[in-house]
């Protein structure tokens, strides 16, 4: 992944240097240009591909602003240019260009948001330094335009967002190299193999978690040295996690978890979804499949989607009929309920990232060991 | 270094005219003057009123929401000597058609949708100067067409500059007379006192109509050659982006009534940096009681000072300053007068001494002339030379007033004064309503709301709904009470006057059990209720600002049954794109002022 290259450090700290040295008026054309030519040099496609898909946005605002068809025709081309690529990239045809996932939601995120005219004034520059922004065009996250826009009128240099930068990024390079490389892959992970065949379902169990925290803790790593970074450039992007494992049921971990990409599916097509159909449990169902494809185009993922969709439709469908009904009577009752809640989500979230994170025999083998004992 | 005083019209446009005329002097929504602009269409504008035989002493009714057009033609008149009669550009006809015969005025200058809701026999053989307030290039093209004739060489100093009516719907409206001189006087107190130069940007959207926003806006701007920033208009749901342009303007004094700040208080943490600027100096509370625990918390949260000042449309504007300099200042109290007297006095006139409570009264040059052909209304506050206000006030050892209570009857909602007659008189006439009394009960945010106590009519069944309609057809949509309550009969004393005390303790017993009807203004409460029980959070924890990103509990499936106990609540189903529309709690508010036919401004 660039973000842990060196070179990548190079651009961030020249982009911020830059971006701080130019005069305001020059400050939007600054950014862009410096996430443009970073582009431009790792992976020109990507840097093609995303300029016209900039260019595309722009013009359907300024062009087909107010015109429903017209604002329906880009969101429809800006992602089915996604999930084209996604589809390529199953099939091993293309590599998805770089930051594309990220990138395309913006897209849509800016082109509705201008059709409903709920955008502060803002001039191409804005728009432009918004969509190559180099500190989250690679990993997110999936920032909004309204705050970006905001800072970039009003954000001063200071000590406190140098610090509060260096930090989350220093936390990041922690979190991924420190605690997820070293710690659980270099250290715990041998150990954990080192129990079997002796204590096969121990062993796969904690293989699993670790598994699990492997993967959060790394994407939790990015998403800090984005959020760093940009606070470095003047930007307060959006949390993208929220100590997600402490959830105590299914809906609360969606809201904890790539927060920048759930809120985006709520806003967008769980809203459109139930605002066409009215039905509250096929909006969430519709709102998880298109996570887990936003994720990969493949049957895996299809599966985790659905089954995480069917989670949250039946964790939705629990709250409704609980919500007339009355609180535990005593404490530790209470404290048994929450306890069993995130046991169950903490168990069916780590399950469910055996199946994504594995080849399908591999994840069938670690739940037969889990299901069975027997190696 | 504070610019220097100008001591009338012909002085401040001499003054404007040697300002760089490509200063901006107002930055409005859309479009923005320069000085330069300003002066040019100020003499053409003398053209016009030429053309319109308009003598010194003759009266303009001038309403419009362009708020370009309406500083450009205020400074017109004062310059030649006309005397303006602003009025409220959201007046509905009944009010327009009451005011407009009170001013008795000599021409109409009116946004076209004004004109055309007055009678032909209203507007007589008046000669009406019609503009589009959605389109700028009407005024600039009638204004460009003129020629300019010379100015007169002087001003009366004692002619009345303008009239603004303190209350009447459809009863005897107040229009209260100011002289040139004393708008004079006045700003020449505000550019000293608040130290306001030619590097002065003052944000202060407070309507035209009001004082506060016209002499404390475009006059003291004028004045001091300083930039008016009014770029958008208040709107509750808005607060935020009015924080920000604040910053992203460069203001470098925000003029607010303190609901304002109380919402300003509601917004998250973000924002609060956006005073804490090399630029930025303070923000001045005007036109209601300032809350002293508001006054500390916005102090400490945007790290700026607050300067509370005190004053009535019939002394220009303010007449005792609470800063910002430390000899006016100490918290909690109005401060102390300046260019004026102030006393606390008792019924017979006498001052009283320190601590007593008594009425306020002032003396400067800054006090009306009187109410405008009202010699009775006039003589009952002017005394002696002393202007009875009708506020009840302490004087402490140190020269520090404070308002303790009021004896006039007036509602301040929001900074805005509501006259409980005026409402009373449109209520009465909706059908099923035999009498209503209205009261003014106190409110955190608002200072106080306006609610009213209806009698209807045995077998009458007026809803909320069909009231507001009414209502809104006759009077301008800051007077629609929060709250109807429906009664028998009144509270009555002996001589079957409403016992007010007695109705605000049948209301507020209501309003415990919260069996209460409310309407449109009781709306807000209402979604708040709404929103707290789906995102299972306290109603002080959520505001209009309030998203999914601010609120823990608001999930989708919190979201759904926002919208769907809304729809239960007030009884209509959202389009598609209404829902796809609700991100915030201010959009919900927006899309049910829609529902009810309000403007967004009038439901919050």
């Amino acid at each position: 992944m660039q973000v842990l290259e060196l070179s990548w450090l190079g651009w961030i700290a020249a982009s911020i240097i830059v971006c701080w040295a130019l005069p305001g008026r020059w400050r939007p054309w600054g950014i862009a240009a410096f996430a443009l030519a970073f582009l431009a040099v790792e992976d020109p496609p990507s840097a093609a591909i995303l300029s016209v898909m900039a260019a595309i946005t722009w013009w359907s605002g300024a062009r087909g602003g107010g015109q429903r068809p017209g604002i329906a025709a880009v969101v429809v081309l800006l992602l089915g240019a996604l999930a084209a690529f996604k589809v390529a990239m199953a099939g091993g045809g293309f590599a998805l260009p770089l930051g594309m996932s990220y990138y395309t939601f913006r897209c849509v995120h800016y082109a509705l948001e201008r059709f409903k005219k709920s955008l502060p004034p803002h001039t191409a520059s804005e728009f432009v330094a918004y969509l190559f922004f180099l500190p989250t065009i690679v990993a997110g996250p999936i920032h909004r335009f309204p705050e970006f826009h905001r800072d970039l009128k009003r954000t001063r240099l200071g000590g406190d967002l140098v610090s509060e930068g260096l930090e989350r990024v220093l936390y990041g390079y922690a979190k991924i190299l420190v605690v997820s490389g070293w710690l659980i892959q270099e250290q715990l992970q041998p150990w954990i193999a080192g129990l079997e065949p002796a204590h096969a379902w121990l062993s796969t169990y904690l293989y699993m978690l670790s598994a699990g925290y492997m993967g959060y803790l790394t994407f939790a790593g990015y998403s800090d040295i984005a959020i760093g970074a940009s606070r470095l450039t003047g930007f307060r992007v959006i949390e993208n996690f929220n100590n997600p494992f402490a959830s105590r049921n299914i809906v609360e971990f969606w809201r904890r978890w790539h927060i920048s990409l759930t809120s985006w599916v709520r806003d967008y097509l769980y809203a459109t979804v139930f605002s066409l159909t009215r039905k509250p449990y096929l909006a969430a169902l519709s709102a998880m499949l298109v996570i887990g494809l936003w994720h990969e185009v493949t049957a895996r993922y299809v599966i985790w989607g659905l089954a995480h969709g069917l989670a949250v439709a039946g964790c939705q469908w629990y709250q409704r009929r609980r919500a007339g009904g009355t609180a535990p009577s005593s404490r530790p009752r209470a404290m048994l309920g929450a306890f069993a809640g995130w046991f169950v989500t903490f168990h069916f979230v780590m399950l469910s990232c055996v199946f994504v994170m594995h080849d399908f025999d591999r994840a069938m083998d670690i739940y037969r060991t889990l299901l069975t004992g027997r190696p | 270094m504070t610019a220097e005083a100008v001591s009338g019209a012909v002085a401040l446009l001499e003054a404007m005219a040697r300002t760089d005329p490509k200063r901006v002097f107002i930055q409005g929504e859309d479009d923005r003057l320069t000085y330069g602009e300003a002066v040019e269409r100020v003499a053409r504008l003398a053209g016009l009123f030429k053309r319109l035989r308009l003598a010194p002493g003759a009266r303009v009714v001038l309403a419009t929401r362009d708020d370009l057009a309406l500083a450009t033609t205020f400074l017109a008149l004062l310059r030649t000597g006309l005397t303006a009669v602003v009025l409220n550009p959201e007046s509905r006809a009944t009010e327009l058609a009451t005011l407009v015969d009170a001013a008795d005025p000599g021409a109409l200058i009116m946004d076209r949708r004004l004109v055309e809701r007055m009678l032909p026999e209203q507007i007589k053989d008046l000669p009406v100067v019609a503009l589009d307030d959605t389109d700028a290039k009407v005024f600039r093209k009638l204004v460009d067409s003129e020629a300019v004739p010379p100015p007169p060489a002087s001003v009366n100093p004692d002619a009345t500059a303008y009239i603004l009516f303190t209350s009447g719907t459809t009863s005897r409206p107040k229009g209260v007379e100011i002289s040139q001189r004393a708008l004079f006087a006045q700003m020449a107190t505000f550019v000293r006192q608040y130290r306001f130069d030619a590097r002065t940007r003052l944000m202060n959207l407070l309507p035209l109509h009001h004082t506060d926003g016209l002499t404390q806006g475009v006059v003291v701007a004028a004045c001091a050659g300083a930039t008016l920033l009014r770029p958008m208009r208040i709107r509750v749901y808005q607060v935020g982006e009015i924080v920000d342009a604040c910053h992203e303007l460069r203001a470098t004094h925000l003029i607010a009534v303190p609901s304002l700040l109380a919402l300003m208080m509601s917004l998250g943490e973000r924002y609060h940096d956006a005073l804490r600027t090399d630029w930025f100096r303070f923000v001045i509370s005007t036109a209601a009681y300032l809350d002293p625990g508001l006054w500390q918390r916005f102090e400490e949260t945007y790290g700026t000072q607050v300067v509370n000042v005190y004053g009535l449309t019939e002394t220009v504007c303010e007449t005792t300053y609470c800063g910002p300099d430390e000899a006016t200042r100490r918290v909690g109290t109005i401060g102390k007068p300046v260019d004026a007297e102030v006393r606390v006095v008792d019924e017979a006139g006498q001052r009283l001494p320190a601590g007593s409570e008594g009425e306020l009264v002032v003396r400067g040059a800054h006090v009306m002339k009187g109410y405008f052909r009202a010699p009775e209304e006039t003589a009952q506050v002017l005394r002696d030379g002393w202007f009875h206000t009708g506020d009840l006030a302490t004087e402490d050892a140190d020269g520090f007033f404070r308002i303790v209570g009021r004896k006039k009857d007036v509602i301040i909602t929001g900074g805005i004064n509501v006259y409980p007659e005026d409402v009373n008189a449109v209520l009465r006439t909706v059908p099923g309503i035999v009498d209503a009394a209205t009261i003014g009960l106190p409110d955190e945010r608002w200072g106080e709301v306006v609610v009213s106590g209806l009698a209807v009519r045995a077998g009458a069944q007026p809803t909320e709904q069909d009231i507001a309609a009414h209502f809104l057809r006759h009077a301008s949509p800051e007077k629609l009470p929060r709250e109807f309550y429906f009664f028998e009969d009144l509270p009555r004393g002996p001589a079957g006057k409403v016992v007010k005390a007695e109705l605000a303790r049948l209301i507020t017993d209501r309003r415990a059990t919260a069996h209460h009807e409310t309407h449109s203004g009781g709306v807000r409460e209402r979604v708040l209720q709404v929103a707290a029980q789906a995102f299972k959070c306290r109603v002080d924890e959520i505001s209009e600002q309030s998203t999914a990103r601010t609120v823990d509990g608001w999930t989708s499936l919190a979201h759904v049954e926002f919208l769907m106990t809304l729809e239960q609540e007030f009884g209509f189903t959202m389009q598609p794109e209404d829902i796809l529309r609700i991100d915030s709690i201010g959009d919900a508010l927006q899309l049910l002022a829609r529902q009810a036919g309000l403007s967004a401004g009038d439901a919050t």
